[in-house]
């Protein structure tokens, strides 16, 4: 009977057994539950913080005239811009990123730029880069791969002249003897810019209209001689024939530069990107006095401030096509300061009172025409390029006027200004990646 | 001759009895520990089931929603095509260029693969069943990705962040998904809900 002791050990370790057993699942279906929480919540935090990361990229190139200066070193992967950086204040426990910048080089890079690839890696030409950003919480990783494009001015990225006609016609109006068309580059103080190359005083396109390209040069020279012989000495800029003199019929040219198509593209991404958006239709158009200046801006969001020079505006105007050529789309009352693009589309511009515009006026499309409208008391400058550019043919209708004393004066340093707002830079192509891609 | 074995003293049917009871108390009292800890597990792992379901179909989803209408040739003007072709509170389509060729939406070379990444996706639900095509709308091949949905509600919001049901216009999809599991009798339910704005519009 020694050996007769029972069950209740045996019995008792079974249980404890099948106790601790069950004990051991429900700890591990409730340990196991929070660390597949948090690695989805790192993931997903991951995942935002490579996303900061092309933000960041995107502020730190979105303003540079130069993109290849971000691709100093690179080979045809690119090369890093940052690594392990915190987003903002954020401690680099809630996620880091690291971005890597290339120029598009691969042959399968249209794929993703949707343009032909570029030859070098450090040199950008077509503005445009491929980003690759990757986010890190913890052991959890993230990529994102976009892309950036800039809106550039078509050719080398300025106008080719002081005032432009790409358009079907150049027929113009200049009254007396006090404005000035100067292809010469100037700064916005008024000042000669020596950085800023001669540039044409009138340009006009080469290869329209379509029944005589070209032709639109003699248009606007012959205009200049109407009313006073004195009137071409008024135009200033790069010589045609450098043995010649640098005003009158020789700073007046036909530029292939001035490619109708490719200046429709850059207007309707640029009005894409407008910070000012308005509507103008007939028959009365859109009238506008007081603009910009430091009580305008003193609110920079407000309608009424068409640009600052340290934060430049895209306005956009809106008119309507009026097939006799007599539509105002805007009427500008003056006092006018604005830095930055107009664009108006469908109708015309005409110009009162004092005006300074720093950029590019942008006259587009049906049945337009500019008009600088001022008595020579007034001060009428444009620093930067106008572009007149008439879509269809109204003969007898004019798509410039320059009286009182208007002044467009080209300036590098203006256009440059305008055209380096970053509204004009997009982020696109946004793929999230799979590991290893 | 009386002989007394040592340790053989032997117990009383009383003793017997009593002992018994409290051992049966026990047992019974352990038995129940053992059924409500075995039940407690299977409900926490099918409701971990289910929440884990519905987790990761809303985040199959939000992945692809979020790349939805990627498009190279995009420009300051956004795409050259609409992200989403179709908008449905309970189904979407959506398109892409990922070959960079200009044509969106193209369909899938070879025999039908429902595990890729293809230019033309979409979701959508057929009774309980949520479904990922990859040839919508023709749906000649798709897959189920999750079973016991309840509800499944798509809302879709403009560049204004206006409710559109307007598929070209749509720039941010909300999701709310609710899953139900039955396993084992009892009921879980999940409910998980998402915000996205693509990000190619």
């Amino acid at each position: 009977m020694r050996d007769e002791k029972g069950i209740v050990l045996p019995l008792t370790l079974l249980m404890m057994v099948a106790l601790t057993a069950l004990a051991i699942g429900l700890v591990s279906v409730a340990a196991f539950e929070p660390v597949i929480s948090k690695n989805l919540a790192d993931t997903t935090q991951a995942r935002f913080a490579a996303e900061a990361g092309v933000e960041w990229a995107f502020n730190q190139i979105a303003p540079q005239d130069n993109w290849s200066t971000f691709l100093s070193g690179a080979g045809v992967n690119g090369v890093t811009m940052t690594t392990g950086t915190s987003m903002g204040t954020l401690g680099a426990a809630r996620g880091t990123f690291t971005v890597m910048v290339r120029n598009d080089t691969l042959a399968g890079d249209t794929a993703i730029t949707g343009v032909p690839p570029e030859a070098s890696a450090t040199v950008d030409a077509n503005k445009v880069l491929i980003l690759t950003s990757t986010g890190g919480v913890g052991t959890s990783l993230k990529g994102v791969r976009a892309v950036l494009k800039k809106a550039t001015f078509p050719g080398n990225g300025r106008p080719p002249g002081a005032l432009n006609f790409p358009g079907n016609e150049a027929q113009a109006a200049f009254t007396a003897d006090n404005f000035a068309v100067d292809g010469r580059g100037y700064r916005m103080d008024g000042s000669l810019d020596a950085g800023c190359a001669d540039h044409w005083g009138i340009a006009v396109s080469s290869t329209l209209p379509t029944t005589n390209p070209g032709a639109n040069e003699s248009v606007v020279q012959n205009a200049l001689s109407t009313s006073n012989p004195n009137q071409k000495d008024n135009v200033f800029g790069k010589k045609q024939n450098p043995l010649q003199a640098g005003q009158g019929d020789n700073t007046i040219a036909s530029d292939a530069g001035l490619n109708p198509t490719n200046i429709q593209n850059f207007i309707d991404q640029a009005k894409n990107a407008a910070d000012i958006t308005l509507t103008s239709a007939q028959p009365s158009g859109l009238t506008m006095g007081s603009i910009g200046g430091s009580s305008n801006c003193a609110n920079w969001a407000s309608q009424n401030c068409w640009g600052t020079q340290a934060q430049p505006k895209i306005v956009y105007i809106k008119g309507d096509p009026d097939p006799t050529s007599n539509f105002n789309a805007l009427r500008l009352n003056g006092p006018t300061t604005g830095y930055g693009i107009l664009i108006v589309e469908d109708g015309d511009v005409r110009v009162y009172g004092n005006l300074n515009w720093y950029g590019i006026i942008i006259v587009t499309g049906q049945y337009v025409g500019i008009g600088f409208l001022g008595t020579t008391s007034e001060t009428q400058n444009v620093y930067g390029s106008v572009i007149s550019n008439e879509t269809r043919s109204d003969p007898g209708y004019f798509e410039g006027v320059l009286q009182g004393n208007a002044k467009i004066r080209y300036s590098c340093e203006a256009l440059d200004n305008a055209f380096n707002n970053r509204k004009l830079t997009a982020i696109v192509g946004w793929k999230d990646l799979a590991p290893g891609e | 001759m009386r002989l007394r074995v040592r340790g053989a003293a032997g117990f009383t049917l009383v003793e017997l009895l009593v002992a018994m009871a409290v051992a049966s108390i026990v047992l019974v009292g352990a038995g129940l520990a053992f059924q409500f800890a075995a039940g407690t597990l299977a409900s926490g792992s099918d409701q971990a089931d289910v929440q884990q379901n519905a987790r990761w179909v809303l985040e199959r989803m939000v992945q692809e929603i979020r790349g939805a209408g990627y498009d190279p040739r995009a420009t300051l003007g956004g795409g050259t095509f609409a992200a989403l072709t179709s908008a449905t509170a309970t189904s979407l389509i959506m398109q892409s260029d990922y070959n960079g060729n200009g044509v969106p939406g193209e369909a899938q070379a070879g025999p039908c693969d429902v595990t890729t990444t293809t230019e033309n996706v979409g979701y959508r639900l057929v009774g309980d069943q949520l479904r990922r095509s990859t040839d919508p709308p023709a749906y000649t091949c798709e897959t189920p990705l999750v079973n016991g949905v309840t509800s499944l509600a798509f809302t879709y919001y403009d560049a204004d962040d206006n409710v559109t049901a307007t598929a070209a216009a749509v720039r941010t999809v909300e999701i709310t998904l609710t899953l139900n599991s039955t396993t084992g009798g009892a009921e879980r339910k999940a409910t998980v809900a998402d915000r996205i704005r693509l990000r190619n519009r």
